[in-house]
């Protein structure tokens, strides 16, 4: 893109949206220049910030007929690098907040993609119902941020990640054109579209409106905390519980560093400083099945060696518990200036072995390695705290990281499974998939984005990407003469 | 048909013909009312058997072919279920029933196979194979190629083999009660029409250009 042309691009977005809101100088941007991975920092060459529906439509139009590449963000929370634009404009979001109806008696919410997760849980609360995928990020990270990751959270282990929660969306394409995808009364039809853009990290267009599906509240929640001695302990407890078939509506994991870093903390949760371990465990559902549940947790717990058990008897005391998970991240900012927040998922039956060996990575690097995660899940999270500004440390952490990743691919798991793959992740994904696969992903993505203007080189490395082969009659002859050979 | 050498050599036998193939498990749902404008038959029942299977993990990899009967029997020896009860009784196989994306009454606890796939080997109507997903519970890797087949009727790929999410039969049901989500009717399949004639006919294209694959099942809306 040249220059002359953002000149002329940059007066038509100011005469859409306003000149408050294309950013274009340096101070500006510096906001914009990261997202929630520490260490990278890419310019916009412009931000362009709509306010309604309509903005953003005219917005992409005017990209579109410039060809210009754009980076859609929400509230810039993502791990992955997802969100950095690399001197292509950047589309933000985050204006667009309006909770558009919520629909008590169908299940069902719809919202602009800028609504905050939690913003939107506290509109549904008085209404006994709430909108399940919890990031730990939820009181800041949007809906439309949602399901660009597909995000998790602590509860998908019972209740799903957010792909099992999205009815319908409105989508605009990156050429400009308006589709709708899904059915807002839960019909299903033609190819799965919506399942397809649930994920696809801003690469498939952006959604102008999202219907997600609600879920009534439990009648009874308990939460446990489980303390071990050892971390193998702890492992065993994981995969015991998930084997015995209760469903708890979540199962975290925090290692001794994580504890240690907590109970220092203002967050501090009374988590006990000695354990090696320890696991948060919520049961929901009846008051019935959460006793039925809560014992036998209890019991596998304690046969798996664990020190005590401890029931939350109030709400105070289980919001307490749950603060100090969620606001771990938070928390280990007092050990380094950078945290790197890795993101991982093995086969639950894997996690003592794995754990084990990501604790020999980070010995055989020297860095300092403490998890917190989704065990019920398998959805590892081994952060790493260093110094992005020493240039050795930076080298150190990602080779570990990257010996970690390969650790979890060769125990038959995945690269990521929640925060994607962003930028951050492109160069482990031939690790995981092969060239067909790969170029089928391509393939995906050009259905949607057939330049590949939204949200360049991100997800899938480009040269896995090829052209479409050429007309059926030449391919077909190709083909004709390997299958002769073959039969040779 | 066995194996995903043999399914593929099959696929590009087509096009190398223009000819065009009936992807069929064991024909319970065949053509949903709309004609396959092919004459030849791709079988896929006697490619069946559990590949992959760790109780504790709670997952289970199948070849296409193999009967809910059949996963029935494996998983109870565990006292394991996969959640999909769909119409048609346990003698459809688990490849019909994820291409065609069809559900019974447990859906609206456990969601349809949309829900409850994490991944998945296809046959691209190029001849192409390519293992979408993966065999953890949770997954965000690349773009979702394994949603785009699950209620494509195969006209985008042959699913030859399929890992799901299995569940404990000793769970307790009312620790899920709250969770009954609505569904237009409690079953059904992912109906075959197109809905967006652009998307639908870019997929199409990319993934079978030559329309070897379950010609004509997709219906144009009307």
């Amino acid at each position: 893109m040249t220059t002359q042309l953002v000149a002329g691009l940059v007066d038509r977005l100011r005469a859409v949206v306003g000149d408050r809101f294309v950013l274009v100088r340096d101070a500006e941007l510096l906001a914009y220049e990261s997202d929630g991975l520490p260490g990278y920092h890419k310019r916009p060459n412009l931000a362009v910030l709509p306010g309604s529906r309509d903005e953003v439509v005219e917005v992409v139009r005017l990209l579109a007929e410039s060809e210009v590449q754009f980076v859609p963000r929400g509230a810039g929370t993502g791990l992955s690098g997802g969100a950095l634009a690399d001197d292509v404009v950047l589309l933000g979001l985050h204006r667009l907040k309006a909770v558009l109806d919520m629909d008590i008696a169908r299940m069902r919410a719809t919202v602009e993609p800028g609504v905050v997760n939690a913003a939107l849980n506290k509109r549904l609360a008085p209404h006994g119902v709430f909108y399940a995928p919890d990031p730990s990020s939820e009181a800041a990270c949007t809906i439309g941020g949602n399901i660009a990751e597909n995000s998790g959270g602590p509860h998908c282990l019972k209740y799903g990640v957010t792909l099992n929660h999205v009815l319908a969306a409105t989508v605009l394409l990156p050429d400009g054109e308006i589709v709708e995808l899904g059915d807002r009364d839960g019909g299903m039809a033609g190819y799965d579209l919506l399942g397809a853009f649930v994920g696809s990290e801003g690469c498939f267009g952006v959604a102008l409106d999202i219907t997600v599906r609600l879920t009534r509240k439990p009648a009874a929640v308990r939460t446990a905390l489980a303390d071990f001695m050892d971390v193998a302990d702890a492992s065993h407890a994981t995969s015991a519980i998930i084997a015995s078939g209760v469903v708890p509506a979540a199962l975290e994991f925090m290692d001794s560093g994580v504890i240690r870093v907590v109970e220092q903390s203002i967050f501090a949760a009374g988590y006990p400083i000695d354990a090696a371990a320890i696991l948060l465990i919520e049961v929901d559902g009846t008051v019935e099945s959460t006793d039925a549940d809560m014992d036998l947790v209890r019991k596998l717990c304690m046969e798996c060696g664990a020190r005590a058990v401890r029931v939350a008897t109030n709400e105070t005391e289980r919001a307490r518990l749950w603060q100090g998970r969620k606001k771990a991240f938070g928390a280990m900012g007092r050990l380094a200036p950078n945290l790197a927040v890795q993101d991982a998922v093995i086969p639950r039956t894997r996690l003592a072995e794995v754990l084990a060996q990501i604790h020999a990575i980070a010995d055989s690097h020297g860095v300092t390695v403490c998890n917190v995660f989704h065990a019920g899940d398998g959805n590892l999270h081994p952060n790493i705290s260093y110094d992005a500004g020493d240039p050795d440390q930076v080298r150190r952490v990602h080779e570990s990281m990257a010996a970690m990743m390969q650790a979890c691919i060769a125990a038959g798991g995945s690269i990521t499974g929640e925060h994607g793959v962003g930028l951050d992740k492109l160069r482990y994904m031939p690790l995981l998939f092969d060239e067909p696969t790969l170029a089928a992903m391509c393939d995906l993505r050009t259905a949607f984005d057939p330049a590949q203007r939204s949200n360049p080189g991100k997800v899938v490395p480009v040269h896995s990407c090829r052209e479409w082969h050429g007309a059926p009659a030449v391919r077909a002859g190709e083909i004709a003469s390997e299958v002769a050979s073959d039969a040779g | 048909m066995r194996g995903d050498a043999e399914i593929s050599a099959a696929v590009r036998e087509a096009i190398a013909d223009r000819s065009a193939l009936r992807i069929v498990g064991r024909g319970t749902w065949l053509d949903a009312g709309a004609p396959v404008a092919a004459r030849t038959q791709l079988v896929l029942s006697d490619d069946h058997g559990i590949v992959a299977y760790v109780p504790d993990d709670l997952t289970i990899t199948v070849r296409a072919g193999t009967t809910l009967r059949e996963l029935d029997e494996t998983l109870g020896a565990h006292d394991q279920w996969i959640a999909l009860d769909p119409e048609g009784g346990t003698d459809v196989t688990i490849g019909a029933t994820v291409a065609t994306c069809s559900y019974g009454p447990a859906a609206a606890f456990f969601g349809t196979p949309r829900d409850q796939v994490l991944g998945m080997t296809v046959v691209l109507g190029t001849g192409d194979v390519i293992r979408a997903g993966g065999r953890v519970v949770k997954n965000v890797a690349g773009f979702d190629l394994t949603r785009l087949m699950i209620g494509a009727w195969g006209t985008l790929g042959v699913i030859t083999e399929v890992t799901l999410r299995v569940r404990s039969r000793s769970m307790r049901m009312d620790s899920v009660s709250h969770m009954r989500r609505l569904l237009p009717q409690s079953h059904g399949y992912r109906r075959p029409e197109i809905v967006n004639d652009r998307l639908s006919a870019a997929l199409m294209q990319r993934f079978d250009p030559h329309h070897v694959l379950n010609p004509g099942i997709m219906e144009a809306k009307s």
